[in-house]
């Protein structure tokens, strides 16, 4: 199977398998508490970037309101499993299902309307979820609420950040999985199609609306997923962290990773946080720095990475090629 | 196989389409031609589901079908192809292809996810039938390309091809052949003809008078939205109505 | 007590319609969502308090100067970022998530420049309060109130009297066509940017003494410029004004009577049920629907 591959995919499929493998080698050189508590958080931020892509690079639908199911996912998880007992793991999966209800009731009149306005609905939802939130006295959302560690068969994750950490790459690594499972079958080439041509999506014999809410559905599962697992890491869940505003973050990590890709939220998120983290006593420089990268991508590199790290990829290809003496034809 | 009777369509003060009533028989080739601006899309559009007609009834296989969902007739057994390109241009030309094999894969999303045994022998299925609808219109060669990237001429027949994949009764072309030159005229008409043959029931709109003389078995003629004309080729060719509408048809 | 309160929210409906004007002429233009149109309010804000409080000018000459430089912020963004972005081909999402880009720019830029603790906007008038009818109206407000009226009147004059004015409508509704007939298309675009960037300005102005001057005011405030603008049919500019004195209404009643605390929820949940219900607003026709 992997003679059937051309030279640019074998090399990225190395470049993908080296990087897993950096990955799961990294708690030999670094056990530091706070790093490991850092990448475990940019699992659950690639979970919600997934989700995010899904909508805007599959089904071609704008959302800029995500943070209201990361607040759903979020505080349905903490309540089940702080006020109800239930297990962490059971309640976080709960959450994400409370979210993709959410979304699909959401999804239901807007998905309708044309893109501009779906902006808009979006954001004055995400808004109106956060002024909720902030009204229900017993979320205590100023001061906000302690969630419980995520444990396995009583095994505490949270006691070692090491082992949220290769939680997370198990996660991200499942997700993926499945993303693109889905994308090679009839549904993720129907969102496609929904998402390049409504009108002929439509005359093909797939219900146009049904699968625009069902890519509503599944974003915010992922995002629902991705707002309970970060609550349960941090061991609170405050209002604060569900801004509006704050989905924009999630936009850019799509955008900045690349658009309709596996592996762009990957990337999007890792290098978004690193920046976070390099900026993060300059809050001002930041809104800045994420103002200009979104104008550049945009205009200069709409692809986002993936399709500079193909471009790469492209260019070693032909190297490798020529190297091997095929008359530098392209493969 | 299909039956529109009465049917008008009025735009604002304009009526595209007046009270015209026509038949598609089963295993034939009908073609409607008529000048631009006649109204033959929009009556297409009234049959195919995306128009609706205030007055006027629409029969399909025996079934009254008027200003029904769209999306339901592809399941029913009809599908069309379009006057300007409306194929998914960021995807594959097979995976275009593979979109009109979407109503008859009939597993759900848990085993799309999963992609479980039966899941992968039904996409099996799909693929193979599939190839085989673009090597009806000689492009099997190009599956992996992405149909944004192919020429003009080859796009239509993508889309003839993915229409061919919804496994219609009926197939509904719209100026299949606009932006054709000569030689791929003469391949479309072969392959349409190829469609026939395999049972497949076809109505036409065409503006190239070689294109639909030739195969058509029976032709309707549309001026300003009324029915001016039909019968064999030969006959309506002949009508001096039509003559008069169709300046410069040839 | 009902007085009151319907003056109180026809008072604030005003400038809301103002705020919902900026977003309703640049979609009318140039069919682009400017999501930027909220950190030009909070610059607006910030400008104005430099020139009223800072340099210690007059209300009217600081008003003034930042109307002037704000009209020449919105043009240099057309001209300088919109229009190239659009020259390659940018539209529809990525064009909206440019302006995104712009408002962080600017939001960070207002932060580098000013510091992130709000600033007091201080009192124009030397009288607290007026009583209108048994309300308790701060002059402030009042002149808000009138100044938007104003506002509204010298737009529709300028657009639909003068020259220029009808150059731009007609950039708007076919930019090759008006092109032919000899108007300055880029003039044109910049000037609505211009107008725009005017209108925020002065929603600034209006909005600071009432709200203090902060780096969310132009978040804050943008929701319920949009609630505005869609109520009344978006790209309709009466019905901006229109739909921002139905907010305006609304707020003031279910502050008044149900729970003073919801108040910001109102405009949230306006703005989706209309989008949800009628997302023409009051004045448009049927004409945002995908499928």
């Amino acid at each position: 199977m992997f003679k059937k591959l051309t030279t640019r995919q074998r090399v990225s499929y190395i470049a993908v398998a080296l990087l897993l493998i950096a990955a799961l080698f990294l708690p030999v050189f670094t056990r530091n508490s706070y790093r490991m508590y850092f990448f475990s958080v940019v699992g659950a931020y690639i979970i919600a970037a997934t989700g995010l892509d899904i909508l805007l690079g599959m089904s071609g639908q704008i959302s800029m309101g995500h943070v209201a199911y990361l607040a759903v996912g979020g505080y349905v998880s903490v309540l089940l499993s702080s006020n109800l007992g239930v297990p962490v793991l059971a309640s976080m999966l709960i959450g994400a299902f409370a979210a993709a209800a959410v979304g699909a009731l959401v999804a239901i009149p807007c998905a309708k309307l044309k893109m501009q306005f779906l902006v808009l609905a979006s954001i004055a939802f995400s808004q109106f979820i956060y002024q909720l939130i902030c009204q229900l006295n017993f979320l205590n959302p100023y001061r906000g609420l302690q969630t419980k560690p995520i444990t396995i068969f009583g095994f505490n994750l949270n006691s070692n950040y090491v082992y949220t950490y290769y939680f997370s790459i198990f996660l991200v690594v499942v997700v993926l999985i499945l993303r693109s499972l889905l994308t090679k079958s009839k549904v993720g080439r129907a969102l496609m199609a929904v998402r390049d041509n409504t009108r002929s999506a439509d005359g093909m014999g797939i219900n146009v609306r049904a699968y625009k809410i069902m890519a509503f559905a599944i974003s915010a599962f992922l995002c629902g997923f991705a707002g309970a697992y970060m609550a349960h890491l941090s061991g609170y869940i405050v209002s604060d962290g569900y801004k509006q505003a704050l989905s924009f973050n999630y936009l850019i990590m799509v955008i900045f990773g690349g658009v309709n890709s596996l592996l762009g939220p990957v990337i999007g998120a890792t290098i978004y946080q690193f920046i976070n983290e390099l900026l993060a006593s300059a809050a001002a420089w930041r809104s800045v720095t994420y103002g200009i990268v979104v104008l550049v991508i945009v205009g200069f590199v709409p692809g986002g990475c993936v399709s500079a790290l193909r471009t790469v990829g492209d260019k070693l290809a032909h190297m490798i090629d020529g190297k091997k003496g095929e008359g530098g034809a392209k493969p | 196989m299909i039956q529109a009777k009465n049917v008008t369509v009025r735009f604002g003060g304009v009526t595209a389409v007046n009270d015209v009533s026509i038949r598609v028989e089963k295993g034939k080739i009908t073609g409607l031609i008529g000048p631009n601006g006649a109204g033959k899309t929009t009556l297409f559009n009234t049959i195919n589901g995306v128009q609706h007609t205030p007055d006027g009834h629409v029969f399909f296989d025996g079934r009254e079908i008027t200003n029904g969902r769209g999306y339901q007739l592809c399941k029913m057994g009809m599908s069309r192809t379009y006057q300007s390109i409306n194929l998914f241009l960021g995807m594959s030309v097979l995976d275009n292809v593979l979109i009109g094999q979407h109503c008859r894969m009939p597993y759900h999303f848990l085993q799309a996810l999963l992609h479980t045994p039966k899941m992968k022998a039904e996409e099996r299925k799909a693929r193979d039938y599939c190839v085989k609808c673009l090597e009806l219109v000689g492009l099997a060669g190009k599956k992996d390309l992405r149909a944004g990237q192919l020429p003009y001429g080859e796009q239509r027949l993508v889309e003839i091809a993915r229409a061919m994949a919804t496994q219609p009764k009926v197939l509904l072309l719209d100026e299949p052949a606009a932006g054709m030159n000569a030689t791929e005229k003469v391949t479309l008409n072969k392959i349409i003809c190829d469609i026939v043959d395999q049972g497949v029931t076809v109505l036409i709109i065409e503006h190239d008078m070689a294109v639909i003389m030739e195969i058509s078995d029976y032709v309707y003629v549309m001026d300003d939205g009324l029915l001016i004309a039909e019968g064999t080729p030969n006959e309506v060719q002949n009508n001096p109505a039509v003559i008069t509408a169709y300046l410069g048809g040839e | 007590m009902l007085l009151s309160v319907i003056i109180a929210g026809l008072i604030m409906g005003a400038i809301y319609g103002m705020v919902g004007l900026g977003y309703s002429i640049i979609f009318r233009a140039s069919g682009i969502m400017n999501l930027a149109q909220g950190e030009m309010i909070t610059l607006s804000a910030f400008l104005g308090v430099t020139f009223y409080e800072v340099l210690g000018l007059p209300y009217p000459i600081a008003l003034a100067l930042t109307l002037i430089i704000m009209f020449g912020h919105g043009a240099f963004i057309q001209m300088g970022v919109i229009s190239q972005f659009s020259k390659r081909g940018v539209s529809g999402v990525y064009m909206i998530l440019i302006t995104l880009g712009l408002s962080r720019i600017m939001n960070g830029g207002c932060e580098l420049i000013w510091g992130s603790s709000p600033r007091g906007f201080p009192s124009i008038f030397s009288v607290t309060t007026i009583n209108i009818f048994g309300a308790f109206v701060t002059p402030e407000r009042l002149m808000c109130f009138f100044l938007s009226a104003a506002g509204m009147l010298v737009i529709h004059l300028f657009l639909t009297r003068t020259k220029t004015g009808i150059g731009t409508r007609a950039s708007a509704m076919d930019s090759t066509a008006a092109e032919a007939c000899g108007i300055d298309v880029v003039k044109s675009n910049a000037i609505v940017w211009g107008i725009a960037c005017t209108v925020a300005a002065m929603s600034g102005m209006m909005l600071g003494p009432i709200y203090s001057v902060s780096l969310t005011l132009g978040a804050n405030m943008s929701v319920k410029g949009m609630a505005s603008s869609v109520s009344g049919g978006f790209g309709n500019i009466y019905g901006a004004m229109v739909g921002g004195l139905l907010l305006g209404l609304v707020e003031s009643l279910v502050g008044g009577y149900v729970d003073a605390t919801m108040r910001d929820m109102i405009a949230y949940l306006m703005l989706f049920l209309i989008l949800c219900v009628r997302p023409a607003g009051l004045f448009n026709e049927q004409s945002v629907r995908d499928v």
